[in-house]
């Protein structure tokens, strides 16, 4: 159990640590081997491949610290449950968008699965799954973030009584 | 009835708060199912190849950059040496801001992180000193916009990958207009300065003082050499250059100033990418939808409208500025900027504007979107930051946004702003 609730709290950014730590140090490394004459020819690959798992990675994570740019307009004419319901409305409609990326990203997996990269020789299902994972979790945390949105509610109404 | 499906499906989700990307991904959906013989698998594969670019890698590393010098006390240097110079004359300390928001953006690329960074050492040192407080919040919030226009820039890497301008060239025509921008806002603060009395440090100006606060800020103010003269020299890309500064800032941070802890260091890791998680996916599903509208002809229809109204390109500039400006003020940079130049560019081309002219003209629009409300990223970190109200805050943004817009009429006509420095290096064609 404790390992569950660890992931659940953490998964996330200790990939996303991990993977921005091993990117800039790895591109670090391309540009001092070049500057003594020692191209190497796999970092500019594989750094790209880990950026994209950062990007969809970091999208799911910045669903549960409600990172995610909107434009907020309509907000400030609109009372709490007025702004509750749109926070709902706009959860379900990001998590339909997660839910159709996921699924229409296997049949795209599994055509590119026997291709391989030009330097790693790394097969490409690899990175493309970056956005079949990542979008998985996105539906996992919009599903989270959505129970706590209506347990904030509910507090909220129980304080007013 | 396409475009009006493509349109007004994204305007609708825009408008009930779902999140910029994905808008612009659910109307894709929405296109794809009903006017268009593509599978929604043309999208996911999307997702992934428009993303799938080395030169859009240097945003982490600038935003990372940003975090860690911040932490590791670079900001506060650059702030006292600031005071150091200038601190002294009237209204010396909103020119200390200024100028503190200039040096940092040489080192960030990113608007909002210049509002975090120098707002958090330079609004309680003005209110300190007797400023009154929204005129301190407001200008913090206006000078942070010079972090996008001070090479390096995050949305000058996104107009460079999606129009293909070079981004070394976009960096260094980047110092002209924020000198005209910087400049323009530190009249406006000396004239409000001397009309409300507020003084100077009191200190008076001392040459060891100012040499003392440089020699300890060396290490920040090496940074813009560093990023600027390794491209111009043809060290490294815009994206390795971004890393290099992660790595000085880090050992800068962690080991001369020794501000930079463990702890820090993953906050600063983790905070960038999910940072770069929200605006890349907005990089992925616009990008799409600026191919969507090349295929249906968006960009010769509003070209043949615009061109039908006027022929002058004093008019065309002014009215492209216009449309710039509103859609800057309910939209983020990111999606603006990936579905606007590929439309617009070829209308100012037309006209003899040039690439670089042109993205310094969308970039320092798009600044000026991070300080008008409804919607303005600098206003809402500033305003944040420092407990204000945001009804306040607009009040006292007012004059801040008619300089810069003064400014940016100065940068569209005069395109010798923008483009002598790449020309005297050789840059431009």
């Amino acid at each position: 159990m404790k390992i569950v609730s660890f992931l659940d709290k953490h998964l996330e950014e200790v990939l996303l640590a991990i993977l921005l730590g091993v990117m800039t140090l790895m591109i670090f490394m391309q540009i001092v081997f070049r500057v003594f004459g020692w191209p190497l020819s796999w970092t500019e690959e594989l750094g790209r491949y880990m950026f994209i798992w950062m990007i969809y990675l970091g999208a799911a994570s910045a669903i549960r610290k409600r990172k995610h740019i909107s434009v907020e307009i309509l907000e400030i004419f609109l009372k709490d449950s007025g702004k509750f319901a749109l926070n709902i409305f706009s959860n379900v409609v990001f998590m339909i968008f997660a839910a159709i990326l996921t699924y229409y990203s296997i049949p795209v997996i599994q055509r590119v699965v026997t291709q391989l990269s030009p330097a790693v020789r790394l097969s490409m299902a690899i990175p493309y799954s970056s956005v079949l994972i990542g979008s998985a979790l996105m539906f996992i945390r919009l599903i989270q973030d959505t129970i706590a949105r209506f347990h904030e509610r509910k507090e909220a109404l129980g304080s007013h009584d | 009835m396409t475009n009006l499906i493509l349109f007004g499906s994204f305007a609708i989700f825009l408008a009930l708060k779902v999140p910029i990307g994905v808008s612009a991904g659910m109307s894709l959906v929405i296109y794809l199912t009903t006017c268009s013989s593509q599978s929604l698998s043309y999208l996911a594969t999307n997702m992934f190849t428009a993303v799938d670019s080395f030169p859009l890698m240097a945003i982490p590393f600038f935003i990372l950059a940003g975090g860690l010098m911040e932490g590791g006390g670079l900001s506060k240097r650059l702030a006292d040496l600031g005071s150091a110079a200038v601190g002294h004359i009237t209204g010396g300390f909103a020119v200390v801001t200024v100028i503190t928001c200039m040096f940092f953006g040489a080192i960030s690329g990113s608007g909002p992180a210049t509002v975090a960074a120098i707002g958090a050492v330079m609004v309680p040192a003005m209110v300190n000193h007797g400023y009154d407080k929204p005129f301190s919040v407001a200008l913090i919030a206006a000078s942070g916009c010079l972090g996008v226009i001070v090479p390096p820039s995050i949305p000058m890497v996104l107009y460079g990958v999606s129009t293909g301008a070079s981004v070394g060239t976009l960096f260094m025509g980047g110092f002209g207009p924020a000198l005209v921008l910087g400049g323009g806002l530190c009249i406006l603060s000396i004239y409000i300065s001397r009309k409300r009395g507020y003084k100077g440090s009191g200190q008076s100006f001392s040459f060891r003082r100012l040499g003392r606060a440089a020699v300890d800020a060396i290490w920040a103010l090496l940074v813009p050499v560093i990023i600027l003269g390794g491209i111009y020299g043809g060290f490294f890309t815009p994206t390795e250059a971004a890393v290099v500064a992660c790595v000085y800032g880090l050992v800068a941070g962690a080991l001369i100033y020794k501000e930079l802890n463990w702890s820090k260091i993953y906050n600063s890791l983790v905070g960038s990418a999910e940072t770069v998680g929200t605006v890349l996916i907005m990089v992925g599903t616009g990008t799409v939808l600026g191919k969507v509208l090349a295929l249906e002809r968006i960009p010769e229809a509003i070209m043949t409208g615009m061109t039908s109204l006027t022929d002058n390109k004093f008019v065309i500039l002014l009215l492209i500025n216009a449309v710039l400006l509103v859609v800057g003020m309910i939209m983020d940079t990111t999606p603006a900027i990936l579905i606007l130049s590929p439309i617009l560019y070829p209308v100012a081309k037309e006209f003899g504007v040039g690439i670089i002219h042109f993205g310094l003209i969308m970039v320092t629009n798009m600044a000026i979107g991070f300080i008008t409300p409804p919607v303005g990223v600098n206003l809402f970190v500033a305003s944040g930051m420092t407990k204000m109200k945001f009804t306040d805050l607009c009040k006292a943004i007012v004059p801040f946004i008619f300089v810069m817009i003064a400014a940016l009429l100065i940068i569209t006509y005069i395109p010798a702003i923008t483009e002598a420095l790449p020309r005297a290096l050789g840059m431009m064609g």
